[in-house]
């Protein structure tokens, strides 16, 4: 599918505000998220380690560069602890989109089964390094997904176990990556069919009256679009 | 120098400045704290001021003079004297061309060329020549009388204007003292409203009103629009609803009717309480109207889609009839939206089933919040990407949990009723037995922890059993009813023997029943009868082998609940016990009666 998205910070004073706003305007409560998410780098390249079966979609955006791919799970959710982890690959965003970023994305839940993939030894990916999401909220306000959070790093661990199974890295020992303490924000809309223009039009044109109506109280930009590259350098 | 000032008389006209003007040209910044003690405290101080200030002009000048005799004693007092008599001399010259200058253009007027001799450039540039004139005037003899009118004419113009803006202040007073009490009035209402849990709100589209909310932000949305009302304030300060609002409140009534007559009626909310204010009750009218009218709606909407499960329309009511084949005595369930001004008082007589039809009422109106609470919860979800497709909006689930209920209850009526019947049958066999009703079957601590538990335990699925046992041997009959896998209820039907069996309809299950307990009785007499006898248990049937007589014997027993009748037969012979027949005899004594 393809998302589009607009990012912005919040500094920590103004946090509780924004929360206050966000909540008015969607008139609902937030959903506090503590989400961890493992970077893998593709060591091979194949049919991108996805279990479907490549239908005509997906097969359109293929893997011609390793990529970095992630892994996220929700620990704030119904399952807590055991919550199952979803397989995130993002492309990089397209060229010549000055007012949001706009970038195909596939998420699947995975089982046990395609998990195997991301343990070591067996060559399809490698661990790179891993972050925790926290505090997290997310609101929804019609099709607009909106995400303020904390990263915080995680510090190496021994590796006796794969990050997959190991317990969740206490909150104390990691350190946050932005020591002021400021807020990370995100607001994304997705589409299932990039390729449909009405749908990406509605999208587009509500991700952007989303913007106007929150201007002045969050500053929604479009950072860089390299930044947001996913290959993997020098292969 | 002399100075000459001209004083023009006062007049009246063209000074109709604004009241707004002469206070501002009063300077006296704020008027509000202005009273007539401090006007006069000021006149009185000013007053003091003026006398000193001429006293101190009159010293001053006195000791001018007094310095100016004294010689001039140093060089530098010299040098100033010098100048300040050079001043005077050109002060003294300068007065002089004036006066020339105004002569000559006085005479410029008569003799031009004596006049432009002598006028200077300056006056030349400024003035044309010719423009001054003169004339002789006599002087007036002083008519004291006319000069004693004149300045009573003045003195009373004055007084007069003085009096005007004396009443204009005044006025400006007394309409500022009514704004002020009409805004003291209307705060007061407003925080009043405030202060008893109503949400008061800026309104979106006009800058100086206040409106109150009352609406549910989550109904569909023609009824969320509804729910604000704009606060108006009437020339005489109360504060009204706009347009109307909450002057014609409506409510859901649920009538629960048996053919014809009504036999429960659920409660009409009352049109003022205790200690309410107008306003106040306009507000809670408006609101139960509003939610009462979405549960009407909602429910209208979901009876069209559930025509299948007996739920229909007749006029303006929504009818629930459950079991519709069954016979017109069932009880039907009859929604309708009645005007709380127009509601002839129906609930003036206490009827046997009132408590279940203001149960009904509520809950539905239980299941409309609960309803309210699963969008807002479905709308905090992520949504999946946007695609085509174009969701419907669901009905919402609230007739149909109430017909769930409606239908086990009346499948519970009938499984007692046909279970009571059978028991007058067997106590007039006099056979031992024990029975269990079927009710309605909650789980032992109900512990419910708010609107949401108890939503819970309405939507889950109704189960009950009955039970009849026969010397320890028990058959049971089970009710599951659910609207979520298939319409209506489920019959399970456990025979002792171990055999279970399901059946969609309830004259199925009576007569498999009927069959059942004949089958049991038949096995009872075999084991109570000595040997020789081969009971047939399908057909409770009971036969005895010919013996050497050549009399085969067989008895049979039949049991219908429909009419009523239990009865032992043999190909020749019958006793029967049952409704219509009397028969005093035990059902061990008609066997051996009919075994001989």
């Amino acid at each position: 599918m393809h998302e589009f998205s607009l990012y912005s910070q919040i500094p920590a004073t103004r946090h509780g505000q924004v929360l206050q706003i966000l909540a008015g305007v969607t008139a609902s409560q937030p959903t506090a998220t503590f989400e961890q998410t493992l970077i893998y780098q593709q060591a091979r390249l194949a049919e991108t380690g996805s279990k479907k079966a490549p239908a005509g979609r997906q097969s359109a955006v293929p893997a011609s560069r390793l990529s970095y791919h992630k892994l996220v799970r929700d620990l704030k959710g119904a399952e807590g602890e055991n919550a199952p982890w979803t397989f995130r690959a993002e492309d990089v965003p397209l060229p010549g989109m000055p007012s949001f970023v706009s970038r195909a994305t596939t998420e699947h839940v995975f089982g046990e089964a395609e998990l195997e993939k991301f343990r070591q030894g067996n060559g399809w990916y490698k661990y790179i390094n891993q972050y925790l999401a926290t505090p997290g909220h997310r609101f929804v306000h019609n099709n607009i997904i909106i995400r303020t959070r904390r990263i915080l790093s995680v510090p190496e661990g021994t590796g006796a176990l794969e990050p997959l199974d190991a317990p969740i890295p206490t909150l104390s020992d990691c350190n946050l990556i932005d020591p002021s303490g400021t807020y990370y924000f995100e607001a994304r809309i997705r589409v299932e069919d990039g390729g449909n223009s009405k749908l990406v039009e509605q999208a587009t044109a509500e991700l952007m009256a989303f913007k106007k109506q929150v201007e002045g109280a969050i500053d929604l930009r479009v950072p860089e679009r390299l930044a947001f590259d996913t290959r993997v350098k020098g292969t | 120098m002399a100075s000459l000032i001209l004083r023009p008389w006062t007049h009246d006209s063209p000074d109709t400045s604004s009241l707004k003007d002469i206070l501002a040209r009063a300077q006296r910044g704020h008027f509000r704290d202005i009273t007539e003690v401090s006007l006069q405290e000021e006149i009185a101080g000013e007053g003091a001021f003026e006398l000193s200030e001429s006293e101190s002009d009159d010293e001053e000048e006195d000791k001018d003079e007094e310095q100016s005799s004294a010689k001039p004693s140093t060089r530098d007092d010299l040098f100033k004297a010098r100048l300040e008599m050079l001043r005077h001399v050109d002060a003294a010259h300068n007065d002089v061309m004036i006066a020339l200058d105004f002569v000559s253009l006085l005479l410029t007027h008569d003799a031009p060329e004596k006049g432009k001799a002598s006028i200077s450039a300056g006056l030349r540039q400024e003035v044309p020549i010719g423009t001054l004139g003169h004339d002789i005037w006599h002087k007036m003899p002083q008519d004291k009388a006319r000069e004693a009118q004149d300045e009573l004419l003045a003195t009373n113009v004055r007084m007069e204007s003085l009096q005007q803006s004396a009443d204009s202040l005044l006025a400006a007073a007394t309409r500022l003292d009514d704004n002020v009490r009409k805004e003291t009035r209307y705060w007061d209402h407003v925080l009043s409203i405030n202060e008893n849990g109503w949400n008061v709100c800026k309104l979106p589209g006009q800058q100086h009103r206040l409106g109150v909310t009352y609406g549910f932000s989550d109904s569909a949305p023609e009824f969320a629009r509804r729910g604000v009302a704009a606060l108006n304030a009437t020339a005489d300060g109360t504060m009204v609803l706009e347009r109307g609002v909450g002057s014609k409140p409506r409510a859901v009534r649920v009538l629960l009717k048996r053919g014809e007559a009504v036999v429960g009626c659920s409660l009409i909310p009352a049109l003022r309480n205790e200690g309410e204010v107008a306003l106040e009750a306009r507000i809670r009218h408006a609101r139960d109207s509003l939610f009462d009218e979405e549960l009407y709606h909602e429910m209208l909407r979901e009876s069209r889609g559930q025509a299948s499960l007996g739920i229909s329309t007749k006029g303006d009511c929504i009818v629930l009839t459950p079991n519709s084949g069954e016979s017109p005595l069932a009880t039907e369930v009859v929604f309708e939206l009645v005007s709380l001004d127009e509601v002839e008082d129906e609930a003036g007589e206490a009827r046997e089933q009132d408590p279940l039809a203001q149960a009904i009422a509520l809950a539905a109106r239980m299941l409309l919040s609960q309803a309210h609470r699963e969008k807002v919860k479905k709308r905090s979800a992520v949504p999946p990407p946007m695609s085509e497709r174009k969701d419907e909006r669901q009905s919402l689930p609230i007739l149909r949990p109430i017909m769930a209920f409606m239908l086990h209850k009346a499948a519970i009526d009938q499984i007692n009723s046909y279970q009571a019947r059978i028991e007058s049958l067997l106590s007039a066999t006099s056979i031992e037995h024990r029975t269990q009703p079927a009710a309605f079957a909650f789980p032992k601590d109900i512990e419910a922890g708010g609107g949401e538990d108890l939503i819970s335990m309405l939507m889950q699925c109704w189960t009950s059993e009955a039970s009849l046992v026969l010397d320890d041997r028990q058959t049971t009959m089970r009710l599951e009813t659910t609207l979520a896998t298939s319409f209506g209820t489920q019959y399970t039907l456990s025979s002792a023997d171990g055999r279970t069996t399901k059946f969609g309809t309830q004259d199925e299950l009576r007569a498999a029943c009927d069959d059942a307990l004949a089958s049991e009785l038949a096995l009872r007499l075999k084991r109570g009868a000595d040997g020789g006898w081969e009971c047939n248990v399908r057909e409770a049937l009971l036969v005895r082998a010919d013996d050497e007589q050549g009399k085969g014997r067989r008895v049979w027993v039949t049991l219908d609940s429909e009419t009523g009748v239990l009865s032992l037969n043999t190909p020749t012979k019958k006793v029967s016990w049952g409704s219509q027949v009397d028969v005093a005899t035990s059902f061990s004594e008609a066997w051996a009666g009919l075994v001989e």
